[in-house]
């Protein structure tokens, strides 16, 4: 591609001198080099862009590698106990952002103002981003005043040694496609409808089969050096790559599929990128084997239903499995299994259906809206069941009450346990609210326009009024499509790529980060949602590929630096190294781990040491005959912290509250009822408050 | 070069599009005032990626140029559109001092021609939506009005990315045969664009 500046000899730079223009449209026609549709990138950077400023304003996001990525500026006391307050943005920026020729705007800044001298602290945190008007501030650590967010390129070339070039279309998406194989949607999908007053963008069966998607390889590249850019951009220094057995044992322990050592180790071996390249492809036919798809779904399925899938009866976990299987082979187009199961399916469709809200609503009405909100808009909803959201403040308590509503209304379960979509629900009892001032508030039942719209703002009105609707509106969805790279990112890595703000765990955000889940979920959309492909790019991706710290393994508690140790688990955060392996220790056994450690339980679970605060096994690196070995059943159990597991629980007032806040972060609708007491007693027993609370987090994980 | 060039937060300081008249504006103009958000990239993204690449930037850069442009003018808390015009001109002039500020990040010295000449230009040249689809639609039709050594030496240059002594070497001539050949193709071509331009707005 011909570049007007870039000349090959002197006597193009003295041509070009004199005819820039000629020369600038010359290489559009004849080089093919056309402006591209930026459209969709702008608008998403502009949106993000309040994410990152929030981030750019707390204490974490300036110095990334040195504080917890949740971390906010504390502010004044709240006016409840229970509810975390941060740092906020003032009424008058909110006037000036807006611009005065529109009058709906006003409208909207009318209503906030007069919330604001009621000084209703749910209000307080809605400024421009939900008008639709986000603001951009200058970064701490960019040069001059460039915006703290990067601009992306639609075709990054990751490697010109590796890769072919590419040419870019004039209406190129981000990602050029490649026709994908023969898909077709599963039984009972329904079919989009034309001629609603429902906006929703679904392409027809033949426009999606028309697409072009590039080659595994290609995007297993580019995510990879997006992965390494991410990690130069936080500071996060990369573990060394673990051994082909780790990685191994590591795979089939979170995904089921078993992977050839041999092939592996040379791959570990090999410094070509194409190499590495090519191994996610081998990983993907791999994963499209009958019985590893069959592994990779009943494990995937486990994981999106917090494990509920297990209790389900056989043949109806069967039936679950077998689609998504299908998914993971390629066969079915994941997005439209999805939506059949959502929207009800049709004859043997429905039974799957069932199954998949009878696992989803195992943990109660709460773990349901979540986990689908979740899963398929890409939106956490977690602090929005109680209150606006105080971090992000798109979070807005409204807004899941209406797709609670909308679920209460139009999903049914018979006396013998089966779910059902209802197909009208016109009699539904409305569902009330009660706000944080204590107001009741009845919630429209709706799935709100922006978690479902890249380009609608916070306040349009709900559209999507019906499960139905709402099943056929993600097909070929992006945000559902960030919302499958996230739950499998959580998946084959314990945290999800992109995470909430407010999360304990959520990886340091910046743009780097954003930019390699929108290439991902690009992928996602030009594959037709081959989740089996998206898998084997994640697993090929070098995150999968670290080391576990040394400072981070209990052999060496005693003789590392601390820093080290902060350090290495800032890397953990950011995915550059593996954390300690998360054992399946039931609840029971992590409080009796607990209680050792303040010497409250002498019943240790070990033998020799079980009299001893701490377990004496750890000193060792050898595994002992003995079956209830102790010491790496207390991997990942803190010792060392240095702040808070986020910074806003500062700000919760008690530390009843600030334990209760890390269940609910923790996706639990209520404490087990061991945890306060446990929390109580450390505390007494002169256990600092932020180690308390580290324990708290680690205890509540499942 | 770089005497011409405004410290970088002027434009975005500056209020050219508040000084803007609405007097002149045709019908289309004034509807095309206070675009959302989403419509305005739509309208003018593909003129300011042009701009770009008239200035010197590589594709790339031009992506980048172009949303960091957007990115800053949706930020602006006082931007007002008055018009077309306006807007572009308060677009291209943000990202210019953009590319710049890059340009001065990484070192490295500006070779365009004078930014105001340029300016002046392609703001003939871009026409009433500011995109320039009608210089590139004039410029295609120019094309075909060139011999066909001429297009062919264009063709070699800018398709195939060849140096002068290879386009000279494969239409038989010495590199500076190539070079005056593709000089007088390219005045030709301007020339011709400007006319038919011309002719269209006279229209």
């Amino acid at each position: 591609m011909s570049n007007p500046q870039q000349p090959r000899d002197d006597a193009a730079a003295d041509d070009r001198e004199e005819n820039p223009l000629v020369d600038a449209l010359l290489a559009e026609i004849l080089g093919k080099s056309t402006p591209p549709d930026l459209s969709s990138e702008i608008m998403r950077q502009w949106r993000e862009a309040s994410v990152v400023v929030r981030a750019s304003q707390s204490p974490a996001s300036q110095s990334p590698a040195s504080q917890s990525p949740g971390s906010l500026i504390p502010a004044s006391p709240s006016t409840s106990d229970d509810v975390p307050v941060i740092g906020r943005r003032t009424p008058a920026k909110a006037s000036t952002s807006v611009r005065s020729t529109d009058s709906g705007w006003a409208l909207v800044l009318l209503t906030l103002a007069a919330s604001l001298i009621l000084g209703v602290v749910g209000w307080e945190f809605v400024g421009p981003e939900e008008l639709g008007f986000r603001r951009i501030t200058k970064s701490s650590k960019s040069e001059n005043s460039s915006l703290e967010v990067a601009p992306v390129r639609p075709t990054p070339q990751p490697s010109e040694q590796v890769m072919p070039p590419v040419t870019k279309a004039p209406d190129a998406l981000p990602i050029p496609r490649k026709p994908p194989r023969n898909m077709t949607l599963a039984e009972g999908t329904p079919q989009p409808r034309s001629g609603d007053d429902v906006e929703l963008s679904v392409p027809s069966l033949r426009e999606r089969a028309e697409r072009k998607s590039e080659t595994v390889q290609w995007v297993s590249l580019r995510a990879a050096q997006g992965l390494e850019d991410y990690w130069d951009a936080v500071g996060a220094e990369p573990s060394p790559v673990a051994s082909a057995e780790v990685i191994r044992d590591r795979i089939q322990q979170r995904v089921g599929v078993e992977l050839d050592v041999a092939q592996l180790s040379d791959t570990l071996a090999s410094g070509s990128a194409s190499d590495k390249a090519a191994f996610a492809a081998e990983l993907q036919q791999s994963i499209q084997k009958e019985t590893n798809a069959k592994l990779a779904a009943a494990a995937w399925l486990n994981e999106l239903t917090a494990a509920a899938s297990g209790k389900l009866a056989v043949p109806q976990r069967d039936a679950l499995i077998d689609e998504l299987a299908g998914a993971f082979r390629g066969e079915k187009a994941f997005d439209a299994v999805l939506a059949s199961w959502i929207g009800g399916g049709k004859d043997s469709s429905s039974d799957a259906s069932s199954a998949w809200y009878t696992a989803m609503s195992d943990a109660g009405e709460f773990s349901l809206v979540h986990g689908l909100a979740s899963l398929t808009m890409n939106v956490d909803l977690r602090c929005t069941r109680c209150h606006d959201s105080l971090i992000d403040s798109a979070g807005l308590q409204n807004d899941y009450w209406s797709l609670a509503a909308m679920l209460r209304r139009d999903l049914s379960k018979d006396h013998a346990g089966f779910w059902s979509v209802r197909e009208s629900s016109d009699d539904a009892s409305p569902v009330f609210y009660e706000r944080l001032d204590g107001r009741q508030t009845m919630a429209e039942a709706g799935v709100p326009q922006h978690w479902l719209d890249d380009e609608a703002t916070v306040r349009d009105p709900i559209r999507v009024q019906d499960v139905h609707t709402w099943s056929e509106s993600l097909v070929d969805s992006r945000p559902l499509a960030r919302g499958v790279v996230n739950a499998m990112w959580r998946w084959v890595h314990d945290r999800p790529l992109r995470g909430d703000l407010a999360d304990a765990r959520s990886a340091p955000l910046d743009d780097s980060l954003l930019q390699l889940e929108e290439l991902l979920a690009d992928d996602l959309l030009a594959s037709n949602f081959d989740v089996g492909r998206l898998l084997a790019i994640v697993l090929s991706s070098p995150a999968t590929m670290r080391s576990i710290p040394e400072s981070l393994t209990r052999q060496d508690a005693w003789a590392v630096d601390a820093k080290k140790v902060s350090r290495d688990h800032q890397s953990v955060q950011a995915f550059a190294a593996a954390a300690p392996s998360p054992r399946m220790l039931s609840i029971a056994k992590r409080l009796e781990v607990t209680q050792r450690s303040i010497g409250a339980s002498l019943r240790g679970v070990g033998g020799s040491d079980s009299v001893l605060a701490q377990p004496l096994a750890e000193a060792s690196s050898e595994k002992p005959d003995n079956a209830n070995f102790v010491a790496p059943l207390v991997n990942g159990f803190p010792d060392h912290v240095d702040a808070l597991p986020v910074q806003w629980l500062a700000s919760v007032g008690s530390l009843s509250s600030q334990v209760k806040h890390l269940g609910y972060l923790a996706g639990r609708e209520g404490l087990p009822r061991e945890i306060e007491p446990i929390a109580t007693a450390m505390r007494e027993a002169g256990v600092p408050l932020d180690l308390t609370l580290h324990r708290v987090w680690w205890l509540l994980q499942r | 070069m770089s005497d011409d060039i405004p410290p970088q937060d002027e434009a975005l300081n500056s209020s050219e599009c508040e000084a803007s008249s609405d007097a002149g504006l045709d019908p289309q103009q004034l509807e095309a005032r206070d675009l959302g958000p989403a419509a305005l990239v739509a309208r003018h993204q593909r003129g300011v990626w042009r701009y770009l690449r008239v200035l010197g930037c590589d594709p790339p850069t031009a992506d980048d140029l172009t949303q960091e442009t957007f990115l800053r003018v949706l930020s602006r808390d006082n931007f007002v559109q008055h018009n077309d015009k306006a807007t572009a001109g308060y677009l291209r002039r943000t990202a210019f001092n953009l590319m710049i500020s890059r340009h001065r990040r990484l070192g490295r010295v500006h070779p365009s021609s004078d930014s105001a000449v340029l300016d002046e230009v392609w703001d003939r040249w871009a026409g009433k939506d500011g995109s320039g689809d009608d210089a590139v639609d004039a410029l295609r039709d120019c094309l075909q009005l060139l011999t066909d050594r001429a297009r062919q030496a264009l063709k070699l240059r800018f398709a195939d990315d060849k140096s002068r002594v290879e386009i000279g070497d494969a239409l038989g001539i010495s590199d500076h045969g190539a070079r005056n050949l593709m000089q007088r193709a390219k005045q030709q071509l301007r020339d011709c664009v400007a006319d038919k331009l011309r002719t269209k707005e006279n229209a």
